[in-house]
């Protein structure tokens, strides 16, 4: 229990200098902040905003005052609408965490399949082609395949919408159609990784002892690969599917542009469009501690769940 | 100074690095830290290249030969609109190779001129994280110590952003101080400096073990002079492989800030701003070859770098070149 402890202290040191980093780094535009953020107001106005961000304060305090508002959870406003950054991000955070769920749900059980098929029957004619394609959609960017989505299914076949979204409490029907173009988007260069991943990870389960003691047991090949290969095969695809929670979080940003879903990626891109920098400021900060946070509960989670780390540390 | 960022089973995995070698950063990246071993043909250090691979040098050659000879090629000005004859018309209308976008323009040219700014800027970015990440690598996997927790808890805390979201917000403290081009150099250059630093202290951590390097400093040589003569040649190979993986990724940054509208002004040609460019005749269904034009050499480019990085790999791998 002592291992989480210090992890959640360093998760806390690691916060602090990444909220740390967000704040200070937009601190460093150029020219009166003021008038970037609201560059037709009264002076009246530009005196009162200066007031509400305490410009006028030592760098520090105005770190310190920042940080305390984004715990509590109001971290500024959008100066060129008016709205306060919280209510931004409580309507475009979960269009993003939909959109990253399920591109990676896709990913995940698209590759799954494909890898440990792979695997077994390694050096196939059925290997060599998924590795290749694998290979080809590493270098299709994620946007670039949603926007050749866009043309062929949704129109030139019209098969599917691709310029909206849908809550999933108006029409869950509505809702996954809507997302699916955008999900497969994001999903498809996620495949190509996992699915490499787990192959060559379960090639080398299937060398070891327990699998020809498995063999030699008699069992289906279907329950060695499945019960007794999959399990230990599957520890690095699932640090990297938690590290690639970032890379979703990126690609996101795109694909929400191309698909005008209302996430917080396409918020970020008006924020830095309309030169909004503490919006901005809150969004990168947002984005980075979900992001951190969420790591530390994946590193806690092996701990928790992997005796072997537990071991190795109790060793060390 | 940040502490020791969390041993966790990733920090594990990257401190074995070189082993298994999971290595946080872009997919491609990983990937290629992935898979460097147990199941690719083992091929000979000397043996001749595949097919495979003199068609994707070929392809570079051709576009970096097109993209350094532009302005002397007989090719209409990128933003010439040529009196709208050839707007939104498909490949090989009124002569003019690939069509004409939006506007317009000639596609071929445009595409032309794009491939200057869009090697530029993948490029450029590449050798500021090479070069300001491999130093910052190799410090900390020669000191080890203190300047090790330093430079990694740095490393780490610019990992903690989305790569594209630090691009963005970058973008936004730069592009009022510098040019447009300098913006995405420097801010794409900054997001490749974690990676290029952690591939590198990685293999520097282990080179710096070895007899020869105890040998140079038993015969009283500097440490700089160990850093450059010793440890350095030993680990460029790899940070070589991985930086041609990261010119791609970086190609396919600056495809999707254009995208966004975010690169370079809209005027410049960029595949990114190509695919902009053509995105509301794609979407209205009218002329998709805008789209495809720009989208197709991403896709090529970023395929042959992709393919090339993992050739150099295979031959200079630290793990294979000892068997």
């Amino acid at each position: 229990m002592s291992t989480i402890v210090k992890k959640l202290i360093q998760l806390v040191v690691v916060l602090f200098f990444v909220t740390f980093f967000s704040f200070s780094l937009l601190k460093l535009i150029p020219g009166d902040p003021v008038d970037t953020l609201k560059p037709f107001a009264t002076p009246e106005q530009k005196a009162t905003i200066r007031a509400e961000l305490g410009l006028d304060k030592p760098f520090f305090t105005q770190y310190y005052n920042w940080l305390k508002g984004f715990v509590k959870g109001d971290p500024g406003r959008d100066y060129s609408t008016g709205e306060p950054v919280k209510v931004g991000i409580g309507k475009a955070l979960p269009v993003t965490l939909q959109l990253v769920f399920y591109a990676q749900i896709i990913a995940l059980v698209v590759a799954l399949p494909l890898g440990i098929l792979t695997a077994y029957r390694a050096g196939s004619w059925f290997d060599k082609i998924t590795n290749t394609s694998a290979f080809g959609l590493l270098a299709l960017p994620g946007f670039v395949l949603g926007l050749i989505l866009i043309y062929y299914l949704g129109v030139q076949w019209k098969i599917l919408p691709t310029q909206q979204y849908v809550p999933f409490g108006e029409n869950v029907g509505e809702h996954f159609k809507h997302m699916i173009l955008p999900a497969v988007s994001l999903a498809v260069g996620q495949v190509a990784i996992y699915m490499r991943l787990l192959r060559s990870d379960m090639i080398q389960t299937l060398q070891e002892d327990f699998i020809t003691m498995a063999k030699a047991k008699g069992l289906t090949n279907r329950r060695i690969l499945l019960r007794h290969a999959l399990r230990p095969s599957s520890f690095s695809l699932l640090t990297v599917a938690a590290l690639n929670v970032g890379a979703l979080i990126g690609g996101a940003v795109i694909i929400e542009a191309v698909f005008q879903l209302p996430g917080l990626g396409l918020k970020l891109v008006q924020a830095v469009a309309t030169r909004q920098y503490v919006a901005l400021q809150a969004y990168v900060a947002i984005i980075a501690v979900a992001y951190v946070a969420f790591n530390a509960l994946v590193d806690i989670l092996y701990v928790v769940l992997d005796p072997r780390i537990r071991h190795a540390r109790a060793v060390a | 100074m940040p502490e020791p960022l969390p041993d966790s089973p990733l920090d594990s995995l990257s401190a074995e690095a070189a082993a298994t070698g999971v290595l946080p950063g872009t997919p491609e990246m990983q990937i290629a830290a992935v898979e460097a071993g147990a199941d690719r043909p083992s091929r000979g250090r000397f043996r001749g290249l595949g097919i495979g691979a003199w068609l994707c040098m070929g392809w570079l050659v051709l576009i970096i030969g097109a993209a350094l000879l532009a302005p002397i090629l007989p090719l209409d000005d990128p933003n010439d609109t040529l009196g709208g004859v050839i707007a939104n018309k498909g490949f090989g209308a009124g002569g003019h190779l690939l069509g004409g976008d939006s506007s317009g323009r000639d596609l071929l040219s445009r595409t032309i001129f794009g491939a200057r700014n869009s090697l530029t800027v993948g490029f450029g970015a590449i050798i500021i994280g090479t070069v300001i990440g491999g130093l910052l690598g190799l410090l900390a996997g020669y000191y080890r110590g203190r300047i090790d927790t330093f430079i990694v808890g740095l490393l780490d805390v610019l990992l903690s952003f989305p790569a594209l979201v630090l691009a963005l917000a970058l973008v936004a403290v730069l592009q009022d101080r510098v040019s447009d081009l300098l913006t995405l150099v420097l801010a794409l250059g900054i997001i490749s400096i974690p990676v290029l630093a952690r591939i590198t202290r990685a293999n520097a951590l282990v080179w710096s073990q070895r007899e020869f390097v105890m040998a140079a400093r038993a015969q009283g040589a500097k440490d700089w002079r160990i850093m450059i003569r010793e440890v350095l040649p030993n680990v460029l190979p790899s940070a070589f492989s991985i930086a041609l993986l990261g010119v791609a990724v970086v190609i396919v940054a600056e495809a999707g800030l254009g995208t966004l509208g975010v690169g370079l002004s809209t005027q410049s040609p960029t595949w990114g701003n190509i695919i902009n460019d053509g995105r509301s005749d794609l979407t209205s269904g009218t002329t998709p070859h805008i789209v495809f034009v720009g989208a197709a050499m991403v896709f090529l480019t970023v395929l042959a770098l992709n393919y090339l990085g993992d050739v150099v790999r295979a031959r200079f791998d630290v793990r294979e070149a000892g068997i």
